[in-house]
């Protein structure tokens, strides 16, 4: 069975595209362009992983952030954010959050397929 | 601003002038009641009883502190005047020396005040200065990703997309450009960052034969040069295995993108045990650098005959000032020795112990 990331992103080229290159990679892509949609639907359906965007409406990434850690259905799933801004990396080196991770715009096909891999394996490994 | 218009001296911060001036003055005042009292037993207890507290005083609070210690040298003065004589004369002494030490605290307060004034500014101007730069590079990096994502869509299944030879050769060259773009952005925010604000560098022990192999491999050099790597198996450095990764990797393409066809790069460890440093040499069959240049090439946006050379090669000089400036955080520097149409050797110098960790200053 195929492993389902969400896309939480507001800008729709890059949702667009995210969801051909997923596919291609083998992972069955679900995208939402609005973080408290997202949330509702992560709740009844958790995905393998999220990639989050930083700066979006209405909700921004590290206010999704803290309403997913602070549901305890929702506090554990994987998250890895999706963003162009380089100070980003930084913080989320000091929050020390194992099941957090970041992938910095832009990335090539290679580049995201690597990441995913990483990241899904490592939880893979976290969970046995 | 830079700090070194300020007020103080460069590298002296108030704190310490405040404790300078108040031990001065405490040992002169101290000195010159003590003759005037002609050794009387209260004149040589009483600074005892005040020293402590003043210096504690001064350590943790560098502006009180001043003012903590001019009415502590008034009370002693006064005790002093009350256990000696001639009574007149000592008044006088201690009246003069508490004017002087509240002026000269004054002034001192009034150095730091502006001098933290000049700090607290500098440090909002680099807060800014990153703010931009995080929002600049963010706005710059956004629009790329459709760009570089789709052509990737598209490269990755050509014949499902009904993509002809000669298209399909176009979005290739588009999808370089496009990643020499991201190339250029990172490196400008890199340099920035290495500017503006503080860099750590994380030791540990690595293999430098893997390090350069898994260059070597990533970067694809192997494909565009004939690489020779001279290495020690067990050759390890402590050092930030990132960073100098990113400065290998950077004379490696700076060295490929100026070397001539056949082109022929060595890599090689070029030092001996009795040496402080760790050299790594890269070398060169390209077009050689002249040597009113080669002071030169370090500079941000320079390049030896910058006009012809780096449209011929498509760079920026950028990545020979990011390599230096990590080089210089660990201690160490990099030699270039060239002879024009006879190649380049750029030699990376890295102390074998490790150096205290400080804040990069470039001077």
């Amino acid at each position: 069975m195929k492993r389902s990331i969400m896309v939480v992103e507001d800008d729709q080229p890059i949702l667009d595209m995210m969801e051909i290159l997923l596919r291609r990679l083998g992972y069955e892509p679900r995208l939402s362009s609005n973080g408290i949609s997202a949330l509702a639907e992560i709740k009844t359906n958790p995905p393998a992983l999220i990639l989050l965007d930083v700066m979006m409406m209405p909700i921004n990434g590290w206010e999704f952030l803290d309403m997913l850690r602070a549901d305890p259905v929702t506090k554990d799933l994987p998250v890895v954010l999706f963003t162009a801004h380089p100070s980003v990396e930084a913080t989320v080196a000091e929050l020390r959050d194992p099941k957090l991770g970041v992938l910095l715009k832009p990335v090539t096909f290679s580049e995201l397929a690597r990441a995913l891999e990483q990241y899904l394996g490592k939880e893979t490994a976290t969970d046995r | 601003m830079d700090l070194s218009a300020g007020v103080l001296p460069q590298g002296i911060s108030h704190p310490e002038v405040s404790r300078f001036i108040i031990t001065l003055s405490y040992i002169v005042a101290v000195t010159i009641t003590t003759i005037l009292a002609g050794g009387s037993p209260a004149a040589l207890i009483m600074p005892l009883l005040y020293f402590f507290p003043v210096l504690y005083a001064c350590y943790h609070f560098p502006y009180r502190g001043i003012w903590i210690a001019g009415v502590c040298a008034i009370s002693y003065e006064l005790i002093a005047i009350a256990f000696t004589y001639p009574v007149v004369l000592l008044s006088a002494v201690a009246v003069v020396q508490s004017i002087l030490f509240i002026c000269v605290g004054s002034v001192v307060t009034h150095l730091s005040a502006e001098n933290d004034h000049l700090r607290k500014a500098d440090a909002a101007k680099n807060e800014l200065r990153k703010g931009v730069i995080s929002t600049v590079a963010h706005e710059l990096r956004t629009p790329l990703q459709p760009i570089m994502g789709y052509l990737n869509i598209l490269l990755d299944d050509p014949d499902g997309y009904g993509i002809a030879k000669g298209t399909e050769t176009i979005l290739n060259r588009c999808l370089s450009c496009v990643e020499r773009e991201r190339q250029i952005i990172n490196q400008m925010l890199e340099f920035s960052v290495l500017e503006s604000g503080r860099i750590r560098l994380d030791y540990s022990v690595f293999s430098v034969p893997d390090l350069v192999g898994s260059l070597v491999s990533t970067g694809g050099y192997a494909a565009q040069a004939e690489i020779n790597v001279d290495l020690p198996r067990d050759l390890t450095f402590n050092a930030d295995a990132v960073k100098i990764g990113t400065v290998i990797d950077s004379m490696l393409a700076n060295s490929i993108a100026f070397s001539r066809h056949p082109r022929q790069i060595r890599i090689a460890y070029v030092s001996s045990q009795d040496d402080r440093c760790d050299r790594l040499a890269i070398s060169d069959n390209g077009v050689g650098i002249p040597g009113d240049k080669l002071d030169e090439i370090f500079e941000p946006f320079q390049l030896a005959d910058a006009g012809s050379l780096s449209r011929k090669y498509e760079r920026i000089g950028l990545s020979l000032s990011i390599a230096r400036k990590y080089i210089r955080l660990h201690g160490g520097t990099i030699t270039v020795k060239s002879i024009v149409n006879g190649g380049t050797t750029f030699t990376i110098h890295i102390p074998k112990v490790r150096v205290q960790e400080k804040e990069y200053h470039e001077t």
